[in-house]
């Protein structure tokens, strides 16, 4: 239930690309978990923690909403692979899903509700995604960071 | 994690207390400002990315010094062409004009741009004529590398 995340599928060369990138840094709570009727496997709906207000969340206030919403997406027709999909299963905006059978193997293992998750660290593929830029940037030092010494 | 560096050179010395730049001449590096809400200039210099001190000049009319690092390349890395002088001297004229242009409004949170950089020990990876490669190799600091 993300609040500072990206809509990167715009980016994507997929046109079936359902992939938003969660950010460095953002952590999520842990708020329930069920198992859908007929399925093998739980769902984990964890919350994110936002250090500032952020926009108004764009799901249901209630665990029963939110586990229908998500329901209702399992069983929505017309499903297929997204050839590139590599994050979580969510349906495209066409129709059509993605699986999550690529899912990065460095995201954090489940946690129990009460607990956060730090989110994995590793460069969204959004970014990586992006052509290598081999022109100039900068950074700047301040005393207290281990700068070179000046030159005379 | 990815190290956020500016394209623009105002933005970064506009925090307080800049006692260096350090100006890294990328070939791995993404811009990732279509991806940033609003105006932005930010690359991000990817986890892994090594890069080598190759010049240092203190540019007129301020009081920092700017460090001139090559990112060096792993085996097997394509990438695109340097989109920078070759010469040394004519990199720190382009900073140079960079530092004097108008340096506007900042598109973003200057401070992003500031802070340590991970330093290693690392020996900068000489080529078959002796030099690092850099583009002003009498004024390289080989003591210096950052890994970002």
């Amino acid at each position: 239930m993300n609040q500072t995340a990206r809509d990167v599928s715009a980016l994507s060369p997929d046109p079936w690309s359902t992939e938003v990138a969660v950010l460095s840094g953002a952590v999520f709570g842990a708020a329930f978990s069920f198992r859908p009727t007929g399925t093998r496997f739980d769902v984990l709906v964890a919350t994110e923690l936002v250090r500032e207000p952020g926009p108004e969340p764009s799901w249901p206030v209630d665990d029963d909403g939110i586990e229908q919403l998500i329901v209702s997406a399992l069983l929505r027709p017309g499903c297929r692979p997204s050839p590139s999909a590599t994050g979580t299963g969510a349906r495209s905006r066409a129709g059509r899903c993605a699986t999550d059978s690529d899912a990065p193997s460095t995201y954090p293992a489940p946690a129990r509700p009460g607990q956060t998750v730090p989110m994995s660290n590793d460069i969204a593929d959004a970014v990586l995604a992006l052509p290598p830029f081999s022109g100039i940037s900068y950074r700047a030092l301040r005393a207290t960071d281990g700068m070179p010494p000046r030159s005379s | 994690m990815a190290i956020p560096s500016s394209k623009d050179i105002t933005e970064v010395v506009a925090n307080d207390g800049v006692v260096a730049v350090v100006a890294f001449l990328n070939r791995t590096a993404r811009d990732v400002s279509s991806l940033l809400e609003g105006r932005s200039n930010e690359v991000a210099l990817l986890p892994g990315a090594a890069y080598h001190a190759v010049g240092k000049f203190s540019p007129i009319g301020h009081d920092f010094d700017v460090l001139a690092v090559e990112e060096i390349l792993h085996e097997d890395t394509q990438a695109p062409a340097p989109q920078w002088p070759h010469e040394g001297a004519k990199i720190a004229d382009l900073i140079s004009e960079a530092l004097s242009g108008d340096a506007g409004e900042p598109t973003t949170e200057v401070g992003r741009y500031v802070g340590p950089l991970p330093l290693t020990a690392a020996t900068a990876k000489k080529n078959d004529d002796g030099s690092d490669g850099g583009p002003d190799d009498d004024a390289a600091d080989p003591e210096a590398p950052a890994e970002g």
